[in-house]
């Protein structure tokens, strides 16, 4: 049952151009905010800057670094697009009525919302490889333009850094998807998604982190996804992305991040069972 | 297939927050092959029963059994094919892709969503978008979606609902066929001339409660006897006798006729009469009562479509 949900929804999904829009979105993110605009900055860096601070940001927009320079640039930019995304598959359906044409069916409620949770994780895989491939694309012209020998991460760096992406976007999107389902709105939910990333992950976040609150920064999305990126070798000093700084340890965030996803799809599940469909 | 009637509740309720009931105490038996007609008036609770019957809302109170499973059973609701409150798909899709998502749900292959659109004539416009569609186009996507993978028992609300002439032929047709193959089709409509035509048994719904169910004979006589029109010479002299008569309810003089009201059974009692006073009697039939006439007769004594704080009142 969950398994036809989730093809089902796969086949919603190819057809929704929003999503891909979306996803399009975040890799011309990755394009111009991680290199474009940084490599633009180290251009202009002229003798005033010491040495080593315009080597360490030429560094990271290398193709060495460009596994955990991309994790890194997830935090800030990419979760808010993956909660949106969340979101998006989970609320869609409430628009158009689509929801009781399909439920009166497919009654099986839970294997409905596991089935498109599943669409989502993985949805979310495919984004991470995207995410590595344009990464990669663009580092090897910075290389390619500086004139420096191509040096790519291992086989196994690579893995792992699509998985720490993988996780770090499964955490926003059940953020998003939960949103989803509580609000019924695709439209509420990148309002409160946006607003939430807004305040109190960037603003509250930055406040917490001056007042050296860590305890509460590390149960927070973007610290613990800003924590993956640092133990994978991302330096927050380098720019880009980095505007997020850990607060904890891999190990702890890894925590943080599952919590958020299980957390995120047991309110989903409890809400979808419990309300009418009109 | 599982044996016992189609459709079986008792004490079907369902309030709302504030307090409105919107179905109340609801006992309904819908056996395996019939053709069942719900009807009622604007917010009669038609619609919010299907609804609990394909688990889309939670009754308040009351039990039952779909296909010998209890309400919102998964299993029995595949086999349940169902259009309430209109057709719903998604309007970026074509008609065809809607019924190819439906049936990726129900691991369906594709060659029953051609079947379906075949049944609903809607093969031809199947590329196109849902958006672009007419009313009816939307109506004949919505039927299509509820017969696909043949299902044992078809839920359908107000299903003619914005189809051309044609379109309500052919669904006639297409009950007919569902009926003939052994399924059993619960559908409401406002049609009460189609219902009469379609239909073995009827439930008549007022309020929220069952008020009169059997089958169409037994509706048309709920309602009230049927009556008499009679053309006579002299009328007014036959008025007066005719009235007079102590099985006759009312007389009323209507385009150079009387309208009697009275059982059939008493033509020739009154015929009888009005020869023995000498009037000339130059037409006498009886006028059945239609469905629609006897719909009335039960359901208009309680007034207009009922508001909110009446509800509440129930
Ligand atoms: N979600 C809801 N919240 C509150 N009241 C509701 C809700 N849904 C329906 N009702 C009320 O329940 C009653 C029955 O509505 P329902 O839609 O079942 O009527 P219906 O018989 O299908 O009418 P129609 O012929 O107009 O389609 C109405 O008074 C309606 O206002
Ligand atoms: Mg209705």
């Amino acid at each position: 049952m969950i398994g036809n949900s989730m093809t089902a929804e796969l086949f919603a999904l190819r057809r929704r151009r929003a999503v891909w829009v979306l996803v399009g979105f975040w890799s011309a993110q990755i394009l111009l905010f991680a290199y474009t605009i940084s490599y633009v900055i180290y251009l202009s860096m002229g003798a005033d800057f010491a040495a080593g601070q315009a080597e360490a940001l030429l560094a990271s927009l290398l193709p060495a670094s460009v596994d955990h320079y991309i994790v890194g640039s997830m935090p800030i930019w990419g979760g808010p697009v993956m909660l949106i995304i969340g979101g998006m598959v989970s609320a869609g359906d409430y628009r158009n009525g689509t929801l009781r044409t399909i439920l009166a069916r497919f009654a099986d409620r839970r294997a409905l919302l596991l089935g498109r949770y599943a669409a989502v994780v993985l949805v979310m895989l495919i984004v991470s490889i995207i995410s590595l491939v344009v990464g990669t694309a663009c580092s090897t012209v910075v290389s390619l333009a500086e004139a420096r020998p191509l040096v790519f991460p291992s086989f196994g760096q690579f893995l792992t850094a699509a998985g720490a992406l993988w996780l770090v976007e499964i955490a926003w999107a059940s953020v998003g998807f939960a949103l989803g389902i509580v609000t019924r709105n695709v439209g509420a939910t990148i309002g409160i998604g946006l607003v939430w990333t807004l305040l109190v992950e960037n603003v509250l976040g930055s406040l917490l982190g001056a007042l050296d609150l860590n305890p509460i920064r590390a149960v927070m999305l973007g610290p613990a996804s800003a924590a993956i990126a640092q133990a994978q070798g991302g330096d927050p000093s380098a720019g880009g992305g980095f505007a997020i700084t850990a607060a904890t340890g891999p190990g702890a965030a890894v925590a943080v991040l599952l919590g958020y996803a299980v957390l995120s799809l047991a309110i989903a599940l409890f809400t979808f069972n419990r309300r009418d469909v009109v | 297939m599982s044996t016992g009637a189609a459709i079986h509740v008792t004490g079907l309720t369902k309030s709302y927050a504030a307090g409105a009931v919107a179905v109340g105490d609801l006992d309904l038996t819908v056996e395996r092959g019939q053709v069942y007609g719900f009807v009622g008036r604007n917010g009669a609770g038609k619609t919010t029963t299907m609804r609990m019957l394909v688990g889309l809302i939670r009754p308040t109170a009351g039990t039952g059994a779909v296909l010998g499973r209890p309400l919102g059973d998964p299993a029995a609701l595949a086999r349940v094919g169902s259009l309430i409150e209109g057709p719903s798909f998604y309007p970026h899709l074509s008609g065809r892709d809607n019924l190819r998502l439906l049936a990726r749900y129900l691991g369906l292959p594709d060659t029953e969503v051609d079947a379906a659109l075949e049944r609903v004539e809607l093969a031809h416009r199947a590329g196109d978008r849902f958006r672009a569609y007419s009313l009816g186009m939307k109506q004949r996507l919505g039927v299509a979606a509820a017969l696909l993978g043949d299902p044992e028992l078809l839920i359908l609300d107000e299903p003619t609902n914005g189809l051309d002439p044609a379109g309500i032929v052919a669904m006639r047709e297409l009950i007919g066929s569902l009926a003939a193959a052994d399924r059993t089709v619960l559908l409401s409509s406002h049609q009460l001339n189609e219902v009469e035509e379609i239909c073995d048994r009827i439930a008549v719904i007022h309020n929220g409660r069952l008020i009169a169910e059997g089958t169409v004979a037994d509706i048309r006589s709920a309602g009230g006897t049927g009556s008499l029109l009679i053309r006579a010479d002299p009328l007014d002299k036959a008025s007066a006798v005719v009235a007079a008569l102590p099985q006759v309810t009312s007389v009323a003089e209507v385009g150079g006729a009387l309208a009697v009201q009275t059982d059939p059974a008493n033509a020739a009692a009154v015929n009888r009469a009005l020869a023995l006073a000498d009037i000339d009697v130059l037409e006498l039939r009886v006028v059945r009562q239609s469905l629609e006439d006897a719909f009335l007769d039960i359901t208009h004594d309680n007034g207009p479509v009922p508001t909110g704080d009446q509800l509440e009142a129930r």
